[in-house]
């Protein structure tokens, strides 16, 4: 099955590696990707923790959507607490390093402590590794990925990597992957610097079945002829759309079935892409956002054979957007630093302006932390980790 | 009959790696690389992808070293294919291979090679950047032979306008 991948609690301060399978009931109320890893992290990070301390924990995603052949639009992601705005933040990392993770067998990797010396992590068939990487301190993402391959003797490994930007702990600096993909903004990089990682290697050759292949191949087909195929991706060549309705678009609120709370769809089709390990590209707004519900539900029923409706799809959106909101405040409530930069200069005027946003849709600290709420959206398990 | 064949253009190859995945689900049902009968051979630190899958040889190495003839061209599809009632798994014809393109499945015990997908091949239909292609033989030189002719005739175009500007 697709879903078959498992979880890895990788604790470097003692080289233990715990692996554990992923619970049905998690999929179904997070998928994977984004979703699950916010939940992850909720459940490990260390309230309060300095983002550069080794309490602080990184947790490296894929979706269920990863190496079923989705090809350019998968993506891993990596969440953690960043250094730069001491908030929880996603940002995914393009390229074939996702498909190879799953390969290799995991979906997701939860990294805690700090290691003794630097090392890189070697992921090989469901085979966790803690190698040497003394020789990568100060290179480059290039120069290390070759380094890496010698020592492996392997072409085919897939890898991410951190710069010497990360290892002064900069707070713009990225994690490379070993294509040359960036993922930086919120200074991933410094984070895994601070437990002492070089790099994440993995090389896979598990199979991972999947639910219809030949289903799914020909739904791909007609999926990538749309979106790379045609030049043109206006509303009105859209094939599964051919009445589409001209005043739409990604701004429009959606509430939640069951209660008062709103997202643009925009977020919440970017939310979906995330969770199924899809680059936010396939709910960018060229596409057509209203179809692109039955295009997941389709995605998912094919490749994994869950079967997760449309408006299901939006209820998984909002529970693990709560889930980022609820740790942002629990992370805001108890950093002092943060209090500080938020109530002066520039960063006051955003804070207002975001703060009324989240008033006038339901998402502040007053309407949000209640157990009543985090009850509707089956939640309410992180209740005594938010006091 | 049909004889066409799948063509690599190593110099479009980005290594996406999307042959690879399409081909093992088609063929197998699960997605793993290294059941797929199309393997990219990476040399990314010289910026190189090559596609290598059976080239469906006219005077075949595989056929000739079989020790028991299961391995046979069919003319429908211009294929070399395998008779698995005749087969019995020696890996001769994967050491006989100059390409390296017939793999062996170890948990099926089984000898596998490219099929041609029964003339729909996956791998060139999900090759977005045009570097498989599935061609009769007189046209595979046709890429290569319209982009030399577009470089020269935009030379000459070029050299034109400059003669026409003095």
């Amino acid at each position: 099955m697709a879903l078959n991948r498992k979880i890895a609690h990788i604790d470097l301060a003692s080289h233990q590696v715990e692996v554990c399978h992923i619970p049905y009931e998690w999929r179904r109320k997070f998928l994977s990707g984004r979703g699950l890893g916010a939940y992850l992290l909720f459940r490990n990070l260390t309230r309060g923790c300095d983002p550069l301390k080794p309490p602080n924990c990184a947790v490296i995603s894929t979706g269920i959507l990863g190496a079923t052949g989705a090809g350019f639009f998968e993506c891993a992601g990596v969440a953690t607490k960043s250094p730069l705005t001491r908030l929880v933040t996603f940002f995914p990392v393009f390229g074939g390093f996702a498909g190879e993770m799953r390969w290799a067998g995991y979906d997701h990797l939860i990294i805690t402590g700090k290691a003794k010396h630097p090392i890189f992590l070697c992921i090989r068939n469901g085979e966790i590794e803690l190698r040497d990487g003394k020789r990568l301190t100060g290179k480059s993402a290039p120069e290390s990925f070759a380094i890496i391959r010698k020592d492996l003797k392997d072409d085919d490994i897939r890898a991410i990597l951190i710069d010497p930007p990360g290892e002064d702990r900069i707070g713009l600096s990225g994690i490379i992957t070993d294509c040359g993909w960036s993922s930086g903004k919120t200074g991933l990089g410094s984070v895994l610097n601070s437990k002492n990682i070089k790099g994440i290697v993995c090389r896979g050759g598990l199979d991972l079945e999947v639910k219809h292949p030949s289903k799914l191949l020909s739904y791909y087909k007609e999926l990538f002829d749309r979106f790379v195929g045609s030049s043109d991706w206006s509303f009105k060549t859209d094939p599964f759309m051919p009445e589409a309705p001209s005043s739409f678009t990604g701004e429009e609120l959606i509430a939640h079935s069951q209660w008062g709370m709103k997202m643009p769809r925009m977020e919440i089709n970017e939310m979906i892409a995330d969770s199924l390990g899809l680059c936010n590209f396939f709910s960018s707004d060229r596409t057509p956002i209203h179809s692109i519900g039955a295009i997941f539900h389709n995605l998912i029923q094919m490749a994994s054979g869950l079967e997760i409706s449309e408006s299901d799809l939006i209820d998984i959106a909002f529970r693990c957007r709560a889930i980022e909101r609820l740790l942002d405040i629990r992370e805001t409530s108890v950093d002092e630093n943060l209090r500080k930069t938020s109530s002066s200069g520039i960063m006051k005027k955003d804070y207002r302006n975001f703060s009324e946003f989240y008033r006038e849709n339901g998402w502040d600290k007053r309407s949000l932390v209640k157990l009543r709420v985090l009850k509707t959206l089956e939640i309410d398990e992180l209740w005594p980790l938010m006091r | 009959m049909n004889s066409k064949l799948v063509v690599a253009d190593p110099i479009k190859c980005t290594g996406c790696g999307e042959c690879q995945t399409v081909c093992s689900l088609s063929q197998c049902g699960v997605s793993n690389p290294a059941l797929s009968r199309i393997r990219i051979v990476n040399r990314q630190h010289e910026g190189l992808y090559i596609p290598v899958s059976c080239q469906q040889c006219e005077d075949a190495p595989c056929m000739a070293v079989c020790p028991k003839e299961a391995i046979y061209r069919d003319q429908l599809f211009n294929r070399v294919m395998i008779n698995y009632d005749r087969c019995i798994s020696c890996r001769m014809c994967i050491s006989a291979c100059p390409f390296g393109a017939m793999g062996f499945d170890s948990k099926a015990q089984k000898i596998f090679k490219c099929n041609l997908c029964d003339g729909n091949p996956q791998c060139v239909n999900f090759c977005y950047p045009k570097s498989l292609s599935y061609v009769e033989p007189e046209r595979i030189p046709y890429s290569r032979l319209r982009y030399f002719a577009s470089t020269y005739i935009g030379i000459r175009r070029s050299r034109n306008a400059l003669l026409q500007g003095q």
